[in-house]
């Protein structure tokens, strides 16, 4: 009765593991490919942060605690007591979740600008957490000598650009897979039945808390996975990326790229990443461009860049498909 | 007679100073079409949102298949096979219709978030079951043609549909309905009523709030008359049209049978 159209729905996911294998060969640059190893970890935690905000219409504003607690979790377990990378970042990404457990039940109870609030909160105590280490980094300015992730006798440190590349979009794109998966199943649907009416969703069964706190968990696992890649891939890390204007910054893609739309979370990563490059904005004033950004996308397409090109497509779509335009009318 | 399904005993709620439910007791028998009447403020949707938990209750006990339920949370309800539609209708607005209605499948299904994340056996039968059950019950209400529209783009009363499909999806033992028929138009509304008949003769114990007399009066069993919080009046149609009581409560109102 259902026809299957599963290969259809895998097309933009082959499209995008194509550009994403021939992007460094063809660009050749090693700065260029760095920052899309950048982008690979910022997809991760958008993505989670795109199930979060567009699908199950709660928000954070603190995912960057989540992001610098796997970091320096993973990086501290690898300095400190000697753990190899990956162990170290197993450990650090089931320390997050807990975190996020922990934070998430009370936290999930609010809604709208509370909830924001509380998670602003909890981003900055984290970055003040963070900040005041030295007494166990012995460094005033971050952590330091982090070693990198090993694989069959190769390390992926930073002069292996292609490989810190890879692995990172390997594992992002393993992430939007998961993500997809699971927006297409009773789970994601109940994260959309709790955005759409708490009301109807709890009275066809589902139990708006703890989804809520899946959900949040979820995409602080995301972000942790983020945070280890990132500690094992500079090797150094520092309290300044885990605060406020990176969790904006993440917040931006989201929006910008389309809430409730998993391609957006990669569309408005890539985009935020190489606009402020390109348009070589001062790094003092890029927050104040995003603020603008997201201004001018709230109000003129609301439903981001793919939400969008969606609508446009699909106008376009039923202009000039015959078939459609006969079923419209008959 | 059978023992009832559901069992409403001294049922009380008090916001604040007014009691907008007033130690209020009825039965509901299995396989009937039970409506609550009464103006507007009287208390109905008040007592169906005590019923499925969505509010606490003030005191009182809810019976239903011999069980107290009035300690569990409102998402326990359909799993015990209480479902329920919405007055002011509660559509999510961002999925598609069938969405909407394979939401009504989440008690009947179980898997988790990994489950989904690995695609494991367990979530592809339980989507595909989930899949075409909700098809069939939106080809039962007349819109298994507009499956895949956002909900949001249907007409007032095709979204009622929706709402009433979902409720329909996991195959209840008592459908609450809270005016179903309200915004409808007329070939709407007699496409409810007789959507409501089959659905009770499919062995589902059907409650209704409903404003319009022509259609409870049409097909429900029995009638409770709810006014100010208070009942004032129980009985078959004929009965209920008959009552001094509730003529007097309808007073003033335009009330035609
Ligand atoms: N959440 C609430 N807080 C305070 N008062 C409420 C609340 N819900 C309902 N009431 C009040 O309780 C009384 C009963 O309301 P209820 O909605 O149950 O009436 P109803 O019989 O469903 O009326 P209608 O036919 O208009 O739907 C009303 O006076 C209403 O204002
Ligand atoms: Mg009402």
């Amino acid at each position: 009765m259902i026809k299957d159209s599963s290969y259809k729905k895998h097309i933009p996911t082959v499209i995008l593991a194509i550009i994403l294998i021939i992007y460094p060969f063809a660009s050749g640059n090693n700065y260029h490919i760095n920052v899309m190893t950048l982008v690979g970890l910022y997809t991760m935690i958008v993505v989670g942060l795109n199930l979060l905000m567009g699908y199950a219409g709660q928000i954070s504003l603190g995912h960057a605690g989540f992001f610098g607690i796997g970091a320096y979790c993973s990086g501290l377990l690898n300095v400190k007591m000697g753990l190899p990378p990956w162990i170290s970042a197993i450990i650090a990404i089931i320390f997050t979740a807990g975190i996020a457990y922990f934070i998430g039940i009370p936290t999930l109870k609010l809604k709208g600008h509370y909830l924001a609030m509380a998670t602003l909160g909890f981003g900055e105590v984290v970055h003040v957490i963070l900040s005041k280490m030295d007494w166990l980094t012995d460094n005033p300015d971050g952590l330091a000598d982090i070693k990198p992730f090993g694989l069959f006798g190769i390390k992926f440190d930073s002069s292996f650009v292609m490989g810190q590349y890879f692995m990172a979009w390997i594992i992002a794109v393993a992430i939007l897979v998961i993500s997809m998966n699971i927006t297409n199943s009773r789970v994601g649907r109940a994260f959309k039945a709790i955005h759409g009416s708490e009301t109807a969703a709890s009275s066809m069964g589902v139990n708006i808390a703890k989804y809520k706190v899946q959900v949040f968990v979820l995409s602080a696992v995301y972000a942790a996975v983020a945070g280890c890649l990132y500690a094992h891939f500079r090797q150094f890390i520092a309290p300044s990326i885990f605060q406020l204007h990176t969790s904006i910054t993440l917040v931006t893609m989201v929006v910008i790229g389309g809430q409730g739309n998993i391609w957006g979370a990669v569309l408005g990563t890539v985009l935020l990443t190489w606009l402020p490059e390109w348009l070589t904005v001062a790094e003092e004033y890029d927050i104040m461009f995003y603020g603008i950004l997201l201004m001018v996308v709230m109000i003129f397409m609301p439903d981001g860049l793919v939400g969008r090109l969606t609508t446009l497509f699909h106008r376009l779509w039923s202009r000039f498909s015959p078939r459609t335009q006969a079923e419209e009318n008959g | 007679m059978s023992t009832p399904i559901l069992e409403v005993d001294n049922l009380r709620k008090e916001f604040g100073g007014l009691v907008a439910v007033n130690d209020v007791s009825f039965k509901v028998h299995p396989g009937q079409i039970m409506a609550i009447i009464g103006p507007n403020g009287a208390g109905k949707t008040t007592t169906y949102n005590l019923i499925t938990k969505f509010y606490p209750l003030t005191s009182g006990n809810i019976i239903y298949k011999q069980k107290r339920i009035d300690h569990l949370p409102s998402h326990k309800m359909a799993g015990l096979g209480i479902t329920r539609t919405f007055q002011s209708l509660q559509i999510m607005n961002n999925m598609t219709v069938l969405e909407n209605v394979m939401v009504g499948y989440h008690c009947k299904s179980k898997h988790g978030l990994i489950t989904a994340a690995l695609r494991l056996p367990l979530y592809k039968k339980e989507e595909r079951d989930g899949r075409n059950k909700a098809m069939s019950v939106l080809e039962f209400v007349g819109l298994e043609s507009k499956a895949d529209w956002p909900a949001s783009s249907l007409s007032f009363g095709e979204q009622r549909m929706v709402e009433f499909a979902r409720a329909l999806v996991c195959d209840p033992d008592l459908l609450m309905l809270d005016e179903p028929a309200s915004g409808l138009n007329i070939p709407e509304m007699e496409h409810m009523a007789e959507l409501i008949y089959r659905v009770r003769d499919n062995g589902v114990t059907v409650m209704l709030i409903e404003h319009d007399m022509g259609l409870v009066m049409n097909i429900s069993d029995v009638v409770t008359v709810l006014n100010y919080g208070q009942k004032i009046a129980e009985g078959t149609p004929r009965d209920i049209q008959n009552n001094q009581d509730v003529i007097t409560a309808y007073l003033g109102e335009e009330l035609d049978f």
